[in-house]
This record gives C-alpha cells, structure tokens and sequence, in this order.
C-alpha cells in the first residue's frame, strides 16, 4: 500500500541514515534499538564544503526509539563516521560525529491500508 | 510502496540560498515470505523549493532485501549514485530489535 511522509530536518549534507521511513512505530513503553551502518567504497575523493570525502567513508549511527502514545514515537540519532582517505578536509582513519538528532514520528493508517504521516527531526 | 517528500533546513551557516532542499525518497517492497522481503529504494533530490528541478538532481538507486531473524530485522542495501552523487558504489547495512 502506497503512503508518504513528510520528513522535516535540522540538518543536512551527509546522512548515516539511509533509510525509507514506513508505517512501524514502537509502541508505548517499548524501546527499539538500531544500527545503521553504511560504506562507501566508491565515492568523491574532494570535498569543497569542509565536509569528508565520500570515499571509503564509514558510517555508524545508533538509533534508540519508543512510542509517546499511538501513532506517536521519539526518538534519539547518535552518529559516527570514520574518514576513508587523505585529503584537504580529512585524515585517514579519523572518527567524527555528526550532532545528535532528536526526530519525532507520527503515522497516520487509513482502514484502506494507506498510511501517511510525518518524521521531524 | 512507501514515498518519503523531505524539506530540509540547514541551520548555522550564513548567507547563500536559505530555501529548504526538497528530496523524495521511494521504496518498492515484495515480500517473498513471512521472514524475507526484497526490492528497490531510489533517493532522489529535487533542489531548493521554491525552484525544483525534478529530475535533474543526484539520485541513488538501492536493490534492499529485509529479513527477520531470532536477533531481529535486518535490511542490507547496495546502492549506485548517477548524477553528481558523491557517493558511487554504497552499501548500508541496518540491524534493529525491540525490548
């Protein structure tokens, strides 16, 4: 079933998080952890807005999430990354940490199976 | 099918463009079993709102597979940048559990 949400962010540029948010929400007193990682062993080997280059770069992000009431979650985005090369903005094998992100989430599901809502963080 | 419009700020920097960016993000999903789900994400990023470009931007196409396990789920994706993508060849891995 088709559904959309609308994501508002506080940041942007580089996102540990790769994902497609859908219609699962952790419920009341539940607490759903997740790992993101992501690599690149292909990418950009110069970056001109201060940022690291995308090459070899590594990602890791920990996600804590739990539910406020129904269709309501909360949660907390601890992400890390590692430098893949040497370069102008970059050492190889250096750990970063982009800020720390709150997001809440609210989905809405329709008896049709449809489901929308919105994650802001 | 899931589709997810974005409008992103970013905040602190000055001067240049403050219009949000606007990316939509899709995900086509067949599940092949109870346990066991494969298909496609394409990110895509439409420029600043207020003058979108839709279709022009970086793009990324993911082929994901999904499965539930005794640990929990896990989503594992190989993905392709097109356009000026900094990111060529990615691979993402994402491991989740409640308690």
């Amino acid at each position: 079933m088709g559904c959309a949400v609308l994501g508002m962010a506080g940041a942007s540029h580089a996102d540990p998080e790769i994902m497609v948010h859908e219609g699962d929400l952790a419920e009341r007193g539940e607490l759903v952890a997740t790992l993101h990682g992501n690599y690149t062993p292909k990418g950009d080997r110069q970056r001109d807005d201060g940022t690291w280059p995308t090459h070899r770069l590594s990602s890791l992000m920990a996600e804590f999430a739990t539910g406020l009431a129904p269709g309501w979650e909360v949660g907390i985005h601890l992400p890390f990354m590692r430098a893949g090369i040497d370069s102008d903005t970059s050492q190889r094998g250096d750990w970063g940490a982009s800020a720390v992100m709150f997001r809440l989430k609210h989905i809405r599901r329709q008896e049709s199976g449809l489901f929308y809502g919105f994650n802001a963080e | 099918m899931t589709a997810n419009p974005h409008l992103i700020w970013g905040f602190g920097r000055s001067g240049g463009d403050h219009a949000p960016d606007f990316n939509i993000d899709w995900k086509v999903l067949h599940k092949a079993s109870a346990d066991f789900a494969w298909g496609a994400e394409l990110y895509t990023d439409w420029g600043k709102a207020g003058h979108l470009h839709p279709g022009q931007g970086d793009r990324t196409l993911y082929l994901v597979s999904e499965a539930e396990t005794a640990l929990g789920s896990v989503h594992l994706g190989i993905g392709r940048g097109y356009k000026e993508t900094p990111e060529r060849t990615i691979v993402k891995l994402v491991w989740s559990n409640s308690f």
